[in-house]
């Protein structure tokens, strides 16, 4: 029965072989390879750019759906049918279209919600994000995800991909470092961009312009200007304190006794010192660090806005930020740190002691490797309660833009490892590539569809057997697409439009040029693709 | 010992792979009379170190034990030492719970483990397995196991019954968990499963009326249209998919059994450097997606095993299951069927034992290359990477590494497995189909099918733990949770040997490794040696240094209704303690990937020295502080004024019900500890050396070298004197304290929490 084969056959690794992985680019971090930075320009002005993480690999096929019938019948077909437990098919992926065809009162989930004349349908749980496109300040952004260079399922073997795809923290990786060819990059994408166009933390009393709220990531981790490395800083979710505050040792108690204020004193007698020792150094730094930004740079500023703050919705501001959502809980706090970080004349008088020229955050929802249990009701659960989380918060944080006249200034883009398979393995879907993503702000040209949505079937090659008439995208057997937009292609538009120069956008992704003037950058080699440039063309005001 | 040291690492895991005996005056590495060096603590300070390294922390009576008996010995006798069990306790306890009306809940389980880690006996095995734990992860933060607190125990159980045990059974055994077949979604995996359709072999031919749907032109193989009323053997026209949709193998477990509980990614010299293909410049990979396929199709059929009536803490819990023995293998019921749970009083905890016992095979979900009706599978040997299909019908396929006759997994350097079918054939009725058996089929045929699925899963078992990745990605990682972040490849290497070969022919004896970790030069060097590395050792994980507070200076658990540790307070609850101020939780991971990274790097100092990192990836400006407050609510739990603990006042009385405390005598009990308001110079020096010894392992930065004088920073340097200066010049007067001694124990706590979330106690050395 069993056997070993006593021949040893010359072991080809299919998925990263000679001509597969992104060249000789060898970034291991022993052999000292970091990419040098260049000297970079403070930019004017204020922007931050927000990264949502989508953590798990995101269903997008399902947050925004085909809206034409037959690309509709297409979709339901490939992905075993519409939901509906009743009729027996608990394990369809499908949901109804826009028009009500499929739906069934109690037994399917409702149908999609209709925007670009009925082209597509937005998941009936995420109305916010309809509401947005209709008001042209959302974009969404079909088939993109990690890719070396454009690559169509008949060229597959004989053309450069990303390695370990399928594999979560490796496909995270990619993304957060901003280009396909290798895992081992220790800096991405927004680190890098701040680096380039960002004040130093030198420079806005100690907050360094990386913020995260969701734990260390590689998307902050960058260089300054010089070589400096970039801590990103970490806030929590606390109301009172975002910038957690060090209890009973009398910094800002307002009670403190004599000996909690000696305590204090005590403690930062340890955290002057500095040690040999390169892990307690740093454990001293991160606390020191945290101490003189929470008591005396950030808190202070939190609690110092004059209420009643527009960013905190309620009242006259018409908005609200949902309970019971930990995305919300996050970006709300982003929201007071966009706030707090810089001096604006409406804002009563408030002198921020950061002031800040360009910010990068990063918060994250989890929960979206849905193997199983993707659709377990007609309702808000499993994956569509998680779409609902995801489209109130990111409503609340647009609105407290508005409300703070930074609408303009701020832009929040989803990004997620990767799609899942269009078909079910009977109750969820597994590891895809290609996925959709969005991108919201009053500086994102909304109300369109940058890049080209595929014909959800399985297993369609454009270059090879057509197969029903599927004229868009390329997938395999389970409905992996192959990306027809890159992610070094966002995060190029992104990066020029928090001012790095057109010049400077190979430095943070050097692939990109694959994409413009590669060897597969023309519609003859890459029929699929979907912009043969540098940046998104249109997506963003500015930015062409 | 000379012999084995002359063979390479290679040869003798050749000699293991190929069964041949070792000769007879082969030792093991370390037997009586080995001479460890370093192997008696020459101070209380070194037997702390290696307790703090061995143990969850050094306390007044381990220190002079190990000093006397040595490290050797020290170790055995914690290798002989009786297993503290988590399970068993709990199925107890959630019958009185129950019955006073509580469910059983993850806290419970949470405080039992906190439980063991700071009073149980068996330190070693239990920091063993809390390392495990952290390489082979299932975690209660998942929908399949966050209500499921008996599973969750049992598979905690599982880590502590392998500390000590061969990694193979940890691998084996965790192949057939429940636990992670819940959590990797491997639990009732099901082969591909695809339905023949053929021509039509009845006169008049090609009268077929299904006409226009692709698929359905053909017929039922079974039926008389395709048989010629049986009498012609059924032809193949095309396959399709089940009208339900694509039943195809989850590939999850799979993917994640060869990145992390085995071979990891990239091929590894014995030493961990990694394997460069010379054509790409980047480490050779280890495996491909085609080997996940296949991989996936071995590790399908494996559902819950059903043992029918059982009895648990004394309650009976049945279950019928219609069949008994093997023939449960049989009962595709069963497959489906998941082990009833008992109420007791209406409130949940106790689970029938299949619930979390192994699972079992059953043929027929397991891939035999055979489809439903017996027909062998289409695929052939699959030469394609990702993206190659085997066409069923026009807009149908199934993935690449298909079900043919043959499943091929190939590792990068190691030796293929090839597994064929149950037995060759192309027609109905030639051959064995597993499929179609049940408990009344002929003997034979149940053993075949039986024997094959089992003999799969060994084989995958074997091929990835006989892999020599296995080895080292064990040894660096136990190194990594244990002694340093950073060992040096030599080090990496010598644990690599001892789980190749724990000297006597034996590969992955846990024990050999175990000891290889901790008798190695680099952990046992004394602080201070020139020799050491100046960034040997490794940040502590977060939690652990809670649990070591609360163990090297004699907290005590609440007793009613069971030994309760935490106190839940500055934002955490029983849901999200210990997480909420540690960022770490046991058995809780926020992912398969563990609560950090083994190449997590801090930017900056630490990534330019090449240094990893791990446990920083979850210590940042936030939970730095939070885990400081969270030390402290725990320190001065049970004291002090007001709604919030703190230690501004003296211990409360009634003493606490629901939550660990220093008792009084604790603090007394300390050198320096019990001189109230007339403390000496002396008194104060010996506090602060015992938090030293313990704690810092010796490591504390300084000396006192001007009592008289403690504003002397000439004299009084480093962290000593900082700490001195404190005591002396600024915990002064009585505090307001009616008894003298109270102010001693408030001044013992200010110290002790302020040494806690010092820089140099973050650090393990």
């Amino acid at each position: 029965m069993s056997k070993i084969l006593t021949s040893r056959r010359a072991f080809l690794q299919a998925g990263c072989g000679v001509v597969a992985c992104g060249g000789a680019q060898a970034l291991f971090p022993q052999l000292g390879l970091i990419p040098a930075a260049l000297a970079g320009t403070p930019a004017a002005g204020y922007k931050a750019l927000v990264c949502l993480y989508l953590d798990g690999g995101n269903d997008a096929w399902n947050m925004l759906i085909p809206g034409g019938d037959a690309a509709h019948t297409k979709y339901v077909a490939a992905r075993n049918g519409i939901y509906n437990p009743t009729a027996g098919n608990g394990g369809g992926l499908a949901l109804p279209r826009h028009t009500g065809a499929g739906f069934v009162s109690g037994q399917t989930p409702p149908s999609s919600l209709s925007i670009a004349g009925g082209q597509y349908g937005v998941n009936s749980f995420c109305p916010e994000m309809a509401t947005l496109y209709g008001q042209g300040r959302l974009a969404f952004l079909p088939n993109i995800g990690p890719i070396v260079e454009p690559t169509t399922v008949a060229a597959f073997n004989n053309r450069r991909r990303p390695p370990q795809l399928y594999s979560h923290n490796d496909q995270t990786n990619l993304w957060h470092i901003g280009s396909g060819s290798s895992t081992q990059v220790t800096q991405g994408w927004g680190g890098k961009v701040v680096g380039r166009v960002a004040l130093p933390a030198s420079a806005t009393n100690g907050l360094p312009p990386t913020i995260t709220l969701s734990g260390q990531t590689r998307f902050l981790s960058g260089v300054e200007d010089g070589g400096v490395p970039l801590f990103s800083f970490a806030l929590s979710t606390s109301g009172t304190a975002p910038a957690t505050s060090l209890t009973n040792y009398g910094s800002t108690n307002a009670t403190a006794n004599q000996f909690q204020i000696e305590r204090r004193a005590h403690l930062q007698q340890l955290l002057d010192a500095a040690s040999p020792q390169a892990f307690s150094n740093e454990y001293r730094s991160i606390v020191d660090r945290s101490l003189q930004l929470a008591d005396f740079v950030i808190n202070p500023a939190i609690a110092g806005i004059p209420a009643p703050d527009p960013v905190n919705g309620g009242g006259s501001t018409g908005f609200v930020w949902p309970s019971g959502n930990s995305l919300a809980d996050q970006l709300r706090q982003v929201a007071r740190m966009v706030r707090i970080s810089t001096t604006q004349p409406d804002n009563a008088g408030f002198v921020s002691p950061i002031g800040a020229n360009r910010q990068v955050f990063f918060v994250r929802l989890g929960g979206f490797d849905t193997h199983d249990g993707q659709i377990t009701s007609t309702g808000a659960t499993g994956h569509h309660l998680l779409l609902q989380r995801v489209s109130q918060a990111v409503d609340s944080f647009y609105k407290a833009m508005l409300a703070i006249g930074r609408s303009n200034d701020v832009t929040l883009f989803s990004a997620s490892e990767f799609g899942r398979t269009i078909n079910s393995n009977g109750n969820g879907s597994d590891h895809a590539w290609g996925s959709l993503q969005f991108v919201v702000g009053g500086a994102v040209n909304g109300g369109n569809v940058y890049g080209r949505y595929p014909t959800i079937v399985l297993n369609n090659s454009l270059t090879g057997s057509v197969s029903d008439g599927a004229n868009q995208g390329e997938c395999f057997q389970r409905g992996q697409f192959i990306p027809t937009t890159a992610v070094d292609q966002l995060g190029a538009t992104l990066a020029r439009w928090m001012g790095v120069s057109d010049v400077d956008i190979p430095t943070i992704f050097p692939n990109i040029d694959n994409f413009v003037t590669g060897p597969f950058a023309n519609p003859v080699s890459s029929p699929s693709f979907a912009n043969f440039s540098r940046i998104v063309p249109g997506l963003m005001n500015g930015v062409a | 010992m000379s012999m084995i040291s002359r063979l390479g690492v290679r040869m003798v895991v050749a000699a293991v792979a190929f069964g041949l005996a070792l000769p007879a005056q082969a030792v093991g590495f370390f037997v009586d009379g080995f001479e460890l060096a370093f192997g008696t603590p020459a101070t209380d300070a070194e037997a702390a170190r290696f307790l703090n390294q061995a143990t969850f922390g050094a306390t007044a009576a381990s220190i002079p034990q190990v000093r006397a008996s040595g490290i050797p010995a020290w170790i055995d006798q914690q290798i002989a030492a009786p297993s503290t069990l988590s399970r068993p306790f709990l199925e107890t306890l959630a019958v009185s719970e129950n019955t006073a009306g509580n469910s059983l809940s993850q806290s419970h389980r949470v405080h039992r483990w906190v439980d063991v880690a700071v009073t149980g006996n068996d330190q070693l095995r239990q920091r063993v397995a809390w390392a495990l734990g952290q390489m082979v992860v299932a975690s209660d933060q998942d929908a399949g196991l966050s209500d499921e607190v008996v599973m969750m125990a049992e598979w905690n159980d599982l880590l502590v019954r392998n500390a000590f045990g061969n990694y193979r059974t940890l691998i084996a055994e965790t192949v057939l968990s429940p636990m992670m077949g819940r959590y990797l979604t491997h639990l009732r995996n099901r082969k591909f499963e695809i339905e023949p359709r053929c021509y039509d072999q009845r006169p008049p031919l090609n009268d077929d009326t299904d006409v226009n749907l692709a698929g359905l032109e053909y017929h039922t193989c079974t039926g008389s249209d395709a048989t010629n009323n049986a009498t012609l053997t059924p032809r193949i026209a095309r396959y399709r998919l089940p009208s339900s949709g694509l039943v195809a193998p989850d590939e999850n477990f799979a993917r994640e059994l060869m990145q992390l509980f085995s071979i990891g990614l990239v091929q590894r010299e014995s030493n961990f450097d990694p394997i460069i293909d010379p054509n790409t410049g980047l480490g050779t990979p280890t495996y491909n997606q085609f080997t996940v396929t296949v991989l996936s199709r071995v590790l399908t059929g494996l559902s819950y095993a059903c043992s029918g009536n059982r009895t648990v803490a004394g309650r009976a819990i049945n279950r019928t299951c219609g069949c008994t023995g093997t023939d449960c293998s049989f009962n595709t019921g069963n497959f489906f069927s998941t082990p009833p749970s008992l109420a007791i009083n209406e409130q949940g905890g106790l689970v029938h034992p299949d619930r979390y016992e192994s699972m079992i095979c059953y043929p027929r979900y397991h891939d035999t290359g055979r489809d439903r009706a017996g027909f062998q599978l289409p695929g052939s040997v699959p030469t394609s990477p990702p993206g190659a299909t085997i066409d069923l019908a026009v807009g149908e396929s199934i993935p690449g590494g298909t079900p043919g006759p043959v499943k091929l997994i190939e590792l990068g350097g190691a030796a293929p497995l090839s597994l064929n079918e149950v037995s060759p054939g192309l027609a109905v009725g030639t051959a064995i189909n597993c499929d179609a058996l049940n408990g009344a089929s002929p003997t034979a045929s149940k053993t075949t099918c039986l024997s094959y699925c089992n003999s799969g899963v060994d084989a995958a078992i074997n091929l990835l733990f006989n892999h020599p990745n296995t080895a080292v990605m064990v040894a660096r990682q136990l190194i990594q949770r244990m002694i340093s972040s950073n060992p040096s490849p030599a080090y990496i290497q010598r644990v690599a040997a001892a789980f190749a070969n724990n000297g006597l022919g034996v590969r992955g004896d846990m024990q050999a490794v175990v000891k290889a970790v901790l008798f190695d030069l680099e952990a046992r060097r004394p602080l201070g040696d020139p020799a050491n590395a100046v960034d040997a050792g490794k940040t502590r994980e977060p939690l652990l240094k809670m649990i070591q507070v609360w163990r090297s200076f004699g907290a005590t658990p609440a007793t009613v209704p069971y030994r309760r540790w935490a106190r839940f307070a500055g934002g955490c609850s029983s849901f999200s303690w210990p997480q909420c101020a540690y960022q770490q939780r046991p058995l809780g991971a926020p992912s398969v990937f563990n609560f950090y990274e083994p190449d997590f790097q801090t930017p900056g100092p630490i990534s330019d020295l090449n240094l990893v990192s791990p446990e920083l990836q979850i210590i940042n400006e936030s939970t730095a502080i939070l885990g400081a407050n969270d030390i402290y609510n725990q320190v001065c739990a049970g004291r002090g004024t007001g709604s919030n603990h703190n230690c501004h006042g003296p211990l409360r009385t009634p003493l606490p019900t629901d939550h660990a405390w220093f008792p009084d005598a604790a603090l007394d009990g300390l050198p320096g500890g019990n001189c109230g308001t007339t403390c000496t110079t002396t008194n104060d020096a010996d506090l602060i050396e015992v938090i030293n010894v313990r704690l810092f392992g010796g490591a504390m930065s300084g000396t006192l070298g001007d009592l008289n004088n403690p504003g002397n920073t000439t004299l009084n340097t480093g962290t000593r004197g900082v700490l001195y200066r404190l005591l002396r010049t600024v915990l002064t007067g009585t505090f307001g304290e009616a008894v003298a001694q109270n102010t001693r124990r408030r001044e013992v706590l200010y110290l002790l929490h302020l040494a806690a979330i010092s820089p140099e106690a973050s650090n393990q050395r």
